[in-house]
């Protein structure tokens, strides 16, 4: 019997979920449902397009023939407003009706709001989407100065695409540093000092109170919780996401802040999955629920989850996320969880070169490097392995530390 | 830190990274983040461009190819 799959989201999860099921059973019916406009393209790449370093064309990664190429049937602008688990059926906002055999749930997520007065004013912006990217460019362009609020990796992208437009911006952060939650104020300064240099300037323990705005609903100004006024006729904000687990709401399928799933990214129900930024999955290599919004990982669950919907158990999800930031002249990874773990190790070893392990119950669970990679594969290797080193810390953090040196103890995991 | 990277001096070698400027990308240009290369690639393009040679040996890039890191990279 010809198997019917159907995927909502047509990211790096969904779209390679699609190219994976076609792979493993070529004569299944293969649809793939999306409310954006366009087929999958480059989201790491759209803040380059922001910039206004890249052109529009090679963000674009799938056309519509590559789906016709795979008898894949791709419904763009197609938003699906209800599904029924145990009938098999989902609805689209325009009444079609598709049954399905196994659901991939790829949905992503939403920028969240700031719940501030006037953040929905013209000119407040924030950055998810291709779309996002056009009307960014489309107004920074003009801009005189700007407001960035939200210090994370990805609150990090405006504020580069400001310094790339040569827009003077404040980016305002409620702590002492940038990422509080992975570096120390020691390596952050190495970030706080190339967005300085590059006329974005930190302001510490701020925030936004309020929007201010012209007759016309144009943002002027951000007022910050101790009174201080920043111009801004741009500001960008992001703040983290919202999981879109709405349509999931009156299904039996577990969702907390994203949706539930096991190593093979199977949800509670046999026929339900999901994959990409959206999964709570059993991480293996921490040992605990996860979430992971990196590109790499997205590709790889949407691609294990389809080995899973063909044949359940086949592959489990196991991987070492990497997330670059390539705004600056020195390199910065992060891999792993370096937010989580009960322990911790960092070195600064120059004024650009710094690094922090991140650990729990002993074994390296995640981490950032600024300056130096070389040591990526290394520690990555003894993530995949579980190996318990954190009482090895003087030898991690050895600038040219080497595997050898440390005291390993029984086999690695498989 | 990154540089500009101009010849190989390995013969068996398939590709070369080299710095390029992204105001010489073209629309048809494929152009990749670091992030989004095969863990292998990855650690062939960040051999080439922080360690001494900038020669690659790829596996998911082909000649003409775009790799942002951190700057833009073209392979040839």
């Amino acid at each position: 019997m010809t198997q019917s799959y159907v995927i909502i989201g047509d990211g790096v999860a969904g779209s390679s979920a699609a190219e994976t099921l076609r792979e493993e059973d070529p004569d299944a019916d293969v649809t793939v449902i999306t409310d954006e406009g366009e087929a999958l393209y480059n989201r790491i790449l759209i803040k380059e397009f922001a910039k206004g370093k890249l052109p529009e064309a090679p963000i674009s990664i799938h056309d519509e023939s590559w789906y016709e190429e795979r008898d894949i049937d791709l419904q763009l602008n197609t938003l699906v407003v209800d599904i029924d688990v145990e009938g098999h059926t989902l609805e689209t906002h325009e009444g079609d009706v598709h049954e399905w055999d196994k659901l991939l749930v790829a949905t992503g997520g939403t920028p969240t709001q700031l719940p501030v007065g006037n953040s929905d004013a013209d000119g407040v912006h924030h950055f998810w989407t291709f779309q996002d990217a056009r009307a960014i460019k489309n107004h920074i362009e003009e801009a005189d100065n700007s407001v960035i609020v939200g210090a994370g990796l990805l609150g990090i992208d405006l504020a580069a695409i400001t310094a790339a437009q040569d827009v003077e911006g404040k980016y305002l952060m409620r702590g002492d540093c940038w990422w509080r939650y992975a570096l120390s104020e020691e390596g952050a300064e190495i970030i706080h000092d190339a967005l300085r240099e590059r006329d974005v300037e930190p302001v510490f323990q701020s925030g936004v109170d309020h929007f201010e705005t012209d007759d016309d609903g144009q943002v002027t100004t951000a007022v910050d919780p101790n009174g201080d006024e920043y111009d801004a006729d741009f500001v960008g904000i992001a703040i983290g996401l919202n999981f879109n687990t709405e349509i999931l709401q009156d299904t039996p399928i577990e969702c907390d802040d994203g949706i539930i799933v096991d190593e093979y990214m199977q949800t509670n129900h046999e026929d339900v999955f999901a994959a990409g930024d959206i999964t709570e999955f059993n991480d293996l290599l921490l040992g605990e629920r996860a979430q992971n919004g990196a590109w790499g990982s997205a590709k790889e669950q949407g691609s294990i989850a389809a080995q899973n919907m063909v044949d359940y158990g086949s592959e489990p999800f196991e991987w070492v996320s990497s997330y670059s930031i390539t705004h600056f002249d020195f390199p910065f990874l992060s891999f792993g969880h370096p937010t989580l773990g009960d322990d911790e190790a960092e070195a600064k070893y120059s004024d650009t070169e710094w690094r922090r392990l991140a650990f729990k119950d002993g074994r390296i669970v995640g981490g950032v490097l600024i300056g130096d990679l070389s040591p990526q594969s290394k520690y990555k290797k003894l993530m995949r392995e579980r190996r318990v080193v954190a009482d090895q810390k003087d030898i991690l953090m050895k600038q040219n530390f080497e595997i050898d040196e440390l005291e390993l103890e029984g086999t690695p995991a498989e | 830190m990154s540089r500009s990277l101009q010849s190989s001096g390995d013969a068996d070698v398939r590709s070369v990274i080299v710095e390029c400027d992204a105001a010489d990308i073209e629309p048809t240009d494929r152009v990749r983040h670091i992030d989004q290369l095969s863990p292998r690639d990855r650690r062939e393009v960040f051999d080439a461009v922080e360690g001494s040679s900038p020669a690659a040996d790829l596996q998911g890039l082909e000649s003409g190819d775009v790799i942002r890191f951190t700057e833009y990279y073209r392979v040839v």
